[in-house]
């Protein structure tokens, strides 16, 4: 749903959400809890990306980990060049090694992915202990 | 997608929705240019 903040009738609004500067998007549960928001303009393509991760979070905070997997998985399949990629592919083997408590299956896909395909981005260093320290 | 005007309101009108729906609700605050 769009929530115009220029209407006064949504100032109510505005102040509930701590809502600050637009674009600003909410992913909400049925309960109203906040699962996820980002702020800013996103070209389609990363929009769109972004928007399944929102997706992707929601159902691994609710501990639907099979469907986050699957949301993170499309992420990775649909925009694997997309800024929100390494995110997902960190998350998606965390929710796999929660369904099945294999270390192979977080660590082995942490680095298949973010050693390999995302060397520079702050999700290879989330996972970086599972790494050997860099030599000086 | 369609520009809509929301009352405040709404916003629990669309929890309501999505709690039977079992889905999530996106909330997209917008500022017209």
């Amino acid at each position: 749903m769009r929530i115009d903040t220029t209407d006064e009738a949504n100032a109510p609004l505005v102040e509930r959400f701590r809502q600050i500067w637009t674009p600003d998007l909410r992913v909400l549960g049925p309960d109203g809890f906040e699962y996820d928001a980002w702020q800013g303009y996103w070209p389609p393509a990363e929009f769109t990306a972004r928007l399944l991760l929102g997706r992707a979070r929601a159902f691994a905070r609710q501990h639907r980990e099979q469907d986050a997997e699957t949301a993170y998985e499309e992420i990775l399949r649909r925009f694997p060049r997309s800024y929100v990629a390494p995110e997902a592919a960190y998350w998606r083997a965390v929710c796999r090694y929660k369904r099945t408590h294999r270390p192979e299956d977080l660590i082995g896909n942490w680095k298949r992915t973010l050693q390999f395909r995302y060397p520079d981005s702050q999700w290879r260093t989330a996972q970086s202990w599972t790494e050997p320290p860099l030599r000086q | 997608m369609e520009a809509i005007s929301w009352r405040p309101a709404d916003v629990d009108a669309a929890r309501r929705e999505a709690e039977q729906a079992g889905t999530l609700v996106l909330v997209d605050f917008f500022s017209p240019t």
